[in-house]
């Protein structure tokens, strides 16, 4: 799909007299599904109503009407009043085809939540599992078309990324939209909530639920996993599955990778081998 | 030497915040150390009682900080051992009745009072002031904690203490108390030996600080409890001992911890002649 490579820049100054330097803007960045519009986290929720219902209709409008519009709300907290008049001066009256709301504020994620709105990155439609090849220069490739050694399969790309080098201690938590990695444990009374998929390089002790919000299928979360250098906690939530461990559970104490497949928890042990 | 700060604090009630701080700043006062031992538990004091001082309470900690009694008023020496005092909370306030300004303003004035040495008369400052805080994460633990620079961190071998502590850990660092070291109380090595109570090593995997001290499960401690004598004034028993080592590695020694499986045998070797005792007796 061919993506809009532009941005539109509606000004709102300060002061009230426009034009007059420090404006603040709304930038819109293209992005592989289409566009993704970032609302300033400076401006009052007035102003930002008003900003917004000055850019016309047919700018909200992708080439050939395919690719989608995420609104991203960055640290801004979204009241339950905000977010009516958006959608009714806005979003319903310019016919905005919106396909996700995004957020990094706890309380703007569970109001979106709340109202049923998607909170995740809209994916990219792209085939099932796109398998590059590994191209070598020196190997003719033509004698290698049923070698697997050099083809690289990308089963998963990592969306909203967030990095954390420290321990998770009993009481922190984090609430994301995207993915998480976590370098470091996740002791028992931490949590992680996040919308895509969860990594605990140390010991996962706390709790984690990937998928949060995940609509797809009946229990959801089919396509996130949870991966951890050791499994420890008792519960684990993925998607809309809940799910209970103990020492008896295949993986415990050990690395695993856990996904949901036909809905049912599927815990696989990480057993490398070199071939 | 700067006087140093330190809360003793768990998250957890019931853990031995209290003993622990009355037994060390009792030993850091017998190492020659001059002590003030704060109660930081505003409503639910107890810090008196385990010193034995109840009885000479006067003013408190709240009637120093709304200018209702001078600081030396309010401290309470402790006639057994040179250098140890104790800053009583009151009893019948809660722990809104101070907020974490007053707090940081009482650690000030406690830094800088001046303390006269009772054999040479020479004046000096406090070498430790230790903060007892109150169990919970809430305003009680806040100010205990703000007017702190380092702290220990009382643990129980049991998991909610060990999570709780784990708690209270995070929010010591985030405001940026440092060093933060741990006492593992109340320890039954024939336990651990049965894989019935959390190691040692269990606890510092979960809790990643530096540990300070291990003090055994030791019926002694109640005994000096309920007389009012802290045990490392005279020190008889495995906890006594384990709580002077504590004290001795705060002032910067390097002391090994105690041999708690020697203590483990004794320990059921104990057991053993006491149950002859109780057959003879029926």
């Amino acid at each position: 799909m061919k993506t809009p490579n532009f941005a539109i820049k509606i000004e709102a100054a300060k002061k009230p007299e426009p034009g007059r330097g420090d404006a603040i803007q709304i930038h819109t960045k293209a992005t592989s599904y289409g566009m993704k519009i970032f609302l300033p986290e400076s401006l009052d929720n007035d102003r930002l109503l008003d900003l917004l219902s000055r850019i016309p209709a047919k700018a909200f409008i992708l080439p050939d009407d395919k690719g989608s519009i995420a609104f991203d709300f960055k640290g801004r907290l979204c009241t339950q009043e905000l977010l009516i008049k958006l959608l009714c001066n806005v979003i319903w009256r310019k016919r905005i085809k919106v396909a996700a709301w995004l957020s990094s504020n706890p309380e703007t994620i569970k109001l979106f939540r709340e109202a049923g709105l998607e909170i995740c990155e809209p994916e990219v439609k792209k085939p099932e599992k796109i398998i590059e090849k590994a191209e070598n220069n020196n190997i003719d490739n033509s004698d290698n078309k049923n070698d697997n050694k050099n083809k690289v399969e990308i089963i998963y790309e990592p969306r909203n990324l967030k990095v954390l080098y420290n321990s998770m201690r009993s009481g922190d938590s984090l609430v994301t939209g995207g993915d998480v990695l976590l370098w470091g444990h996740l002791n028992a009374g931490a949590e992680i909530r996040a919308g895509g998929n969860i990594i605990v390089a140390g010991k996962l002790r706390g709790l984690v639920h990937a998928g949060q919000g995940m609509k797809s299928g009946g229990t959801g979360g089919e396509r996130i996993f949870v991966m951890a250098g050791s499994f420890e906690a008792r519960q684990l939530r993925i998607g809309r599955k809940l799910c209970y461990a103990d020492e008896n559970t295949a993986g415990w104490h050990k690395s695993v990778l856990i996904t949901l497949e036909d809905g049912m928890p599927m815990i696989r042990e990480n057993k490398f081998e070199i071939f | 030497m700067a006087t140093r700060v330190i809360v003793i604090t768990s998250g957890k009630g019931g853990v031995g915040k209290t003993t622990s701080t009355a037994n060390i700043a009792a030993a850091l006062a017998k190492f020659g150390k001059k002590v003030v031992a704060v109660d930081a538990d505003v409503g639910l004091r107890n810090l008196d009682v385990i010193m034995g001082l109840e009885n000479r309470v006067v003013y408190n900690f709240i009637d120093v900080i709304e200018n209702t009694a001078r600081l030396e008023a309010a401290l309470v020496r402790d006639k057994r051992v040179p250098g140890l005092y104790l800053l009583p909370a009151a009893q019948t306030r809660t722990k809104d009745a101070v907020n974490q300004e007053q707090m940081i303003d009482l650690c000030e004035q406690l830094k800088n009072f001046e303390v006269q040495d009772e054999t040479t008369g020479a004046i000096s400052h406090f070498d430790f002031i230790l903060l007892d805080c109150p169990a919970g994460i809430e305003g009680g633990f806040k100010n205990a904690a703000v007017g702190a620079d380092e702290a220990l961190v009382v643990t129980t071998p049991e998991i909610p203490a060990v999570r709780d502590a784990d708690r209270i850990i995070g929010m010591l660092e985030s405001m940026g108390k440092s060093p933060i070291r741990l006492i593992i109380n109340r320890l039954r090595p024939n336990m651990v030996n049965d894989g019935d109570m959390l190691a040692k090593e269990d606890i510092l995997d979960v809790l990643a600080i530096k540990l300070i001290g291990i003090v055994p499960e030791d019926e002694t401690v109640i005994k000096s409890t309920n007389n009012g004598e802290p045990m490392t004034l005279n020190v008889e028993s495995p906890a006594a001992q384990a709580y002077l080592n504590i004290a001795d590695r705060l002032i910067g020694n390097d002391v090994p911890l105690m041999d708690l499986q020697a203590y483990a045998s004794r320990g059921f070797m104990q057991w053993l002649r006491n149950l002859f005792k109780g057959n003879k007796r029926r």
